[in-house]
């Protein structure tokens, strides 16, 4: 199977790289990998900055921690800028030639360097430049980011053109984001984005149509705009809302690992009966809610007639006595007026005549519309009170319950309470500042219950804007439509809505359906690099948080070493790539900076069965490529290539 | 008993509230803390008829109105304790044959009831305790008759 590589790279004159430097990476069959090891400061990072900004005009990966004398080298090379005077310019040249079993197109980006006065420098880059390979000829490609987009978009190459050391960093705060970026970035939605932009851009030139439509109309446009604005802004708080309490959650749950991890006996104790408790606790304010729930029920249905209960009982008694008083006859009455009137006889032989048949159907009549009724009631009302009497009985036995889980909870609080006291009060010295930990996490125990309530309020202030807005949107439409021309422009509003529906209702069945293809991934890929024996459940909600769950059904991603962190990013980058369907080519720097030594010869030896058929170039340091960690790759190496640093000068030579 | 003279008439389809308490029915029946999150719009209407009967008094619609609900969502039941309420306001059940008055009285009493209960859910206390109290102190009164 063919895939598409990086089948060299020219840096002509680029950062430490002198003259024209051609590193060729095409690789062989199952030879998917290649290494181009190089000690720090070498230009390991320029290799691929070089090629990020070849493609998209930006270095992707300055980091000024490892290479901090980075920002002073300009783009061109010292020793070619050595040769020019003030104010004189050096060029150079980045060149990247990709292609699937032959050459097939050829990216080109020249730049420059001015060298100013005073020893600064001026460096910009021109515009990208691309070849492409059309039957046999070489040919010059007019709108080459339309092209590039084809190969590996911009916003995708971050998960194809990474630095390894940095993954540690993306599982640190505000992770959630960059999951969600990542996994909307993957999902090949652009062209339902763009058709749901689309369509709400026309349903907006459409609402504009409908202009000089009188004041009375303007103004409920007008407020229909404020109630849709106010829904938004509620939105907005919302989703704030969500990720403060995922965050607080996240930082209780560091705590919780911390103290587990106490050196001393008792607070372990502690901790591991608080998360019982808590467990329990969850139960029972489970049941609480659902009790609560039934109570509920009973309460609506009894309250109802016994709070009416002397209008029943006064309209029964009424009833009661016009049946006594023979103005409610017994149904038999009714019968009887119909069979007198189909013998066409009265009861004392005499034939009916039309006066009395008249007067017997108006008695029918009456009987039908009002007695008929009143015979209902004077059944229906003692019904609905035995039914009252009944309910109320059901809603005492639900607040008994209700009051002994109650209880429970007040139990189970209370000695949570007690431990969390205890935690605070602990004076011996150690390396987990127990006190300390136990007086946040308080903190954050109060943070997230404000946090819940005011979700809870935003919640169902969203649910009335919503309601409101729609009502607005109703009332501002039915006043357009008084006009004819006005009516036909809301059918086609009425059009786009529905046609916007839908594309959403598309757009969410393939973002949830490529968030459990990368869940699965990454808790496969996951548990083959991480070092523990016990497995871990790797998760991705449906809110983009990803849970790490342990044996003690814990979420571990708050309490993660470096390793570990770079290991899960890898997980998930992995995934993307893999689900993206980009035939692009990895190159990932310092891939096993932070992780440690089983984890990375697994790393190592497993990455590119992960992920077939897809060329990796890495870029490691001595320490990352050790002996182990090259025979491991063996097999699949198809270049190896040293990076050998001297004078400000790179060279790059083949590993012997 | 009334003297008045009732014409008969057709309550119509829907059942109306005072435009500006729509709100207050969401709220009963979104809001976490409500004891009413289970029930249907027309259900709470009937609760409250019911509670402003003792409760709160008539409460003319005041400005505009809003349908909240059809007629054909009540049952029979349901029925007869509205026009319970009516028989009860005009002491007499000549009152029945006037759907619309009938109506008007149970929309009065609930545009009355509406704003009590929802004090009551909203206001101190746990309003499932409170109400649930309230209303089993009923049911004993109504069972030691």
């Amino acid at each position: 199977m063919s895939r598409l590589e990086i089948r060299s790279l020219t840096l002509e004159n680029y950062r430490q790289y002198a003259g024209e430097n051609e590193i060729k990476l095409q690789t062989e069959g199952d030879k998917t990998v290649n290494v181009i090891q190089g000690e720090n400061g070498a230009g390991k990072s320029n290799i691929l900055n070089a090629i990020t900004l070849c493609l998209y005009g930006k270095e992707s990966h300055l980091d000024e921690t490892k290479d901090n004398e980075l920002e002073s080298y300009p783009y061109v090379n010292r020793k070619a800028l050595d040769e020019v005077g003030d104010n004189e310019t050096a060029e150079g040249r980045i060149e990247i030639t990709l292609g699937e079993d032959e050459p097939e197109y050829i990216f080109s980006r020249s730049f420059k360097t001015v060298k100013l006065n005073g020893g600064g420098f001026s460096s910009q880059y021109g515009d990208l430049q691309l070849k492409e390979k059309r039957g046999g000829d070489w040919k010059s490609v007019e709108h080459v980011s339309t092209r590039l987009n084809q190969i590996l978009p911009v916003h995708v190459h971050q998960y194809f053109l990474f630095d390894g050391e940095r993954l540690d960093e993306f599982f640190g705060e505000g992770y959630k984001d960059r999951v969600k970026d990542g996994l909307l970035d993957v999902s090949h939605i652009e062209l339902l984005e763009n058709g749901i932009d689309h369509l709400g851009s026309f349903e907006g030139d459409f609402e504009k149509e409908l202009s000089d439509v009188g004041d009375a109309a303007e103004r409920k446009r007008k407020e229909y705009e404020n109630a849709k604005e106010k829904v938004n802004n509620l939105k907005g708080d919302l989703d704030q809302t969500k990720t403060n309490i995922s965050d607080t959650k996240d930082h209780i749950r560091e705590i919780d690992d911390r103290l587990q991890d106490s050196a001393d006996p008792e607070v372990r104790k502690k901790q591991q009966r608080r998360e019982y408790l808590t467990e329990r606790l969850g139960d029972i304010r489970g049941d609480i809610q659902e009790v609560r729930k039934e109570a509920s029920r009973e309460l609506v249905k009894a309250g109802t007639p016994l709070y009416a209960v002397q209008s029943l009982e006064y309209t029964l008694s009424e009833l009661k006595e016009l049946s006594e008083q023979g103005k409610l006859p017994p149904k038999i009455q009714d019968t009887f007026i119909e069979e007198l009137l189909e013998k066409g006889e009265c009861i004392c032989g005499e034939d009916l005549t039309e006066d009395h048949r008249e007067h017997l159907l108006s008695l029918q009549q009456e009987m039908s519309t009002v007695v008929e009724t009143n015979l209902e009631g004077k059944m229906a009302i003692p019904g609905m009170l035995q039914d009252a009497e009944e309910h109320a009985e059901t809603l005492i036995e639900k607040r008994q319950k209700l009051a002994k889980l109650e209880e429970k909870e007040r139990q189970k609080n209370k000695e949570l309470n007690e431990i969390s006291e205890q935690l605070k009060a602990h004076d011996i010295p150690e390396d987990v500042d127990v006190q300390e930990l136990e007086k946040q996490r308080t903190e954050y125990e109060d943070q997230l219950e404000d946090l819940q309530e005011r979700k809870g309020k935003l919640e169902v202030r969203i649910e009335q804007a919503e309601e409101k807005r729609d009502d607005k949107k109703k009332a501002f439409n039915e006043e357009v439509s008084k006009e004819e021309k006005n009516a036909e422009v809301l059918k086609k509003i009425q059009f786009i809505e529905s046609s916007r529906d839908e594309l959403e209702s598309m757009k969410d069945d393939i973002v949830s359906s490529v968030r459990e293809e990368i869940e699965t991934k990454m808790d496969e890929y996951f548990n083959e690099i991480i070092w523990k024996e016990e497995n871990y459940t790797v998760s991705l909600t449906k809110e983009y948080q990803v849970r790490v769950v342990g044996p003690r059904n814990d979420n571990k991603i708050g309490s993660l070493s470096a390793g570990e962190r770079q290991v899960l990013a890898f997980s998930f980058l992995a995934a993307l790539t893999s689900v993206s369907g980009f035939n692009a080519p990895l190159v990932i720097d310092t891939p096993l900076g932070r992780i440690s030594s089983t984890p990375k010869r697994r790393l190592a030896q497993n990455l590119p069965e992960y992920i077939n058929d897809t060329q990796m170039t890495f870029l490691m340091t001595d320490e990352e490529y050790t002996d182990e960690v090259r025979m491991n790759m063996k097999p699949h190496m198809s270049n190896e290539y040293r990076l050998d640093f001297a004078d400000e000068v790179t060279e790059v030579v083949p590993y012997e | 008993m009334s003297e008045q003279i009732y014409e008969d008439t057709s309550p119509g389809r829907d059942y109306y509230i005072q435009e500006d308490k729509h709100d207050l029915y969401k709220e009963l029946q979104n809001s976490e803390e409500s004891p009413f999150t289970e029930a249907e719009l027309n259900e709470i209407f009937v609760f409250a008829v019911a509670y402003g009967s003792r409760k709160a008094g008539r409460t003319p619609i005041d400005g505009s109105g809003r349908a909240l609900f059809n007629r054909g969502a009540l049952n029979d039941q349901t029925f007869w304790l509205i026009r319970s309420i009516a028989v009860a306001e005009e002491r007499t059940t000549d009152v029945l044959i006037d759907g619309k008055q009938v109506k008007e009285i149970a929309e009065e009493y609930a545009n009355g009831g509406i704003t009590e209960l929802h004090s009551k859910v909203f206001g101190p206390g746990d309003p499932l305790v409170e109400l649930s109290d309230d209303v089993i102190e009923l049911a004993q009164e109504q069972s030691s008759d």
